[in-house]
């Protein structure tokens, strides 16, 4: 159900996202912005951003989907090209996007935060999974995919807060912040909770198995014991 | 309009402006746009107020009116019996000319055409627009 609304939401949020490539008119999020000084800079940077979050979302939810395990081929592919998308273009034009976020300074540093816990966790993951620690993958892949969250969730309490009649700038600031930090919550509360095996990929050692059926020594055909 | 009061029907015909010329074509295009977005949601309803009675003249001695704008938000939002809380201030300001249904808009310490709100790409207006010319001070010495 999670998983589902995060897809339709990066849908909506990608459909919605059509107007910042719209040559002939301003989108309000831009109109909000200006006059900058580097206004061509700044569109660079929202327009390189807003193409890669469309595609890191969608294949972030793609690579966390269980069955994407089969074909290993496919995920490995995927999620390299998601980490490169990733590293190289939306976290560097969500850096610089976050300088001139609305509500100042706690806006610029919750932005900023979230892009550092992206880029660290997608080092460490893509770290994990070529040392064959597919739960430690796993745990930094799943902090990735709450912090892209952030975009889906943070926009639905904008809207019910707007709803409510919370002031915009406030509601700004928490609508920010406290899906940033509950996604760090989330991941930590979920992954310790869930039984540690190093490598999903190879069968589960730690699994109790039904006990050997034993014949007593004493029934045991004689003469071959020491065969070897 | 007050027939009577010169400066009444002015500060009503430039009200009658914005409200034609920005915020009937601002709720229009707000009522396309998608929700689900981080630009601020559109308001439930928007109020024109005249904060400067008096008109102004710029350095090119043309008239114009200062006006603001407040915004009403919340469609669960409680509402004051009498509609005084629930309104957020000044969320956009500017200058109307009357005269020629011009409006301008206030960025920073800039002014820009009003087009902008609407989407339209629009370069800063110069330093005369919505600025009251400096009054001459008579030298005592004549």
């Amino acid at each position: 159900m999670w998983m589902l609304g995060l897809g339709l939401g990066a849908l909506l949020i990608g459909w919605a996202s059509r107007v910042y490539f719209d040559g002939a008119e301003l989108a309000p999020f831009v109109i909000e912005k200006l006059p900058l000084t580097h206004e061509d800079l700044w569109m660079a940077a929202l327009e390189v951003h807003v193409v890669a979050a469309s595609l890191a979302l969608p294949a972030c939810l793609l690579l966390s989907i269980k069955r994407m395990l089969r074909f290993p081929r496919t995920h490995r592919w995927l999620g390299r090209v998601t980490g490169a998308v990733i590293l190289l273009a939306l976290v560097p034009s969500g850096l610089y996007l976050s300088l001139f976020a609305k509500g100042g300074a706690p806006a610029t540093v919750g932005f900023a935060l979230s892009g550092v816990i992206v880029a660290l966790a997608m080092v460490q993951g893509v770290r994990r999974a070529r040392a064959k620690d597919y739960a430690g993958h796993r745990r930094c892949m799943l902090h990735v995919l709450a912090q892209l969250s952030v975009a889906v969730t943070s926009r639905t309490l904008l809207y019910l807060l707007d709803a409510v009649g919370i002031d915009p700038e406030s509601a700004y600031l928490f609508a920010l912040w406290a899906p940033v930090l509950a996604g760090v919550g989330f991941v930590e509360v979920y992954v310790s909770r869930r039984p540690h095996r190093r490598n999903s990929h190879a069968p589960n050692t730690l699994a109790p198995r039904p006990a050997p059926l034993r014949t007593p020594v004493a029934e045991r055909s004689q003469g071959f014991g020491n065969a070897a | 309009m007050n027939p009577t009061n010169p400066v009444a029907g002015v500060e009503a015909r430039a009200a009658a402006v914005v409200e034609k010329q920005l915020v009937e074509p601002l709720a229009a295009k707000e009522a396309r746009r998608s929700r689900f977005s981080r630009a601020e949601m559109p308001p439930l309803a928007r109020r024109v107020r005249m904060p400067d009675r008096e008109r102004s003249t710029d350095g090119r001695g043309a008239e114009f009116v200062s006006f603001a704008i407040d915004v009403s938000s919340g469609v669960f939002a409680r509402r004051a019996a009498d509609d005084s809380h629930g309104w957020r201030k000044d969320a956009i300001v500017g200058c109307v000319y009357p005269a020629r249904d011009e409006i301008f808009i206030k960025r920073g310490d800039k002014f820009f055409g009003a087009g902008l709100l609407l989407g339209k790409k629009t370069a800063a207006a110069d330093d005369m627009v919505c600025r009251p010319a400096p009054v001459a001070v008579a030298d005592p010495a004549h």
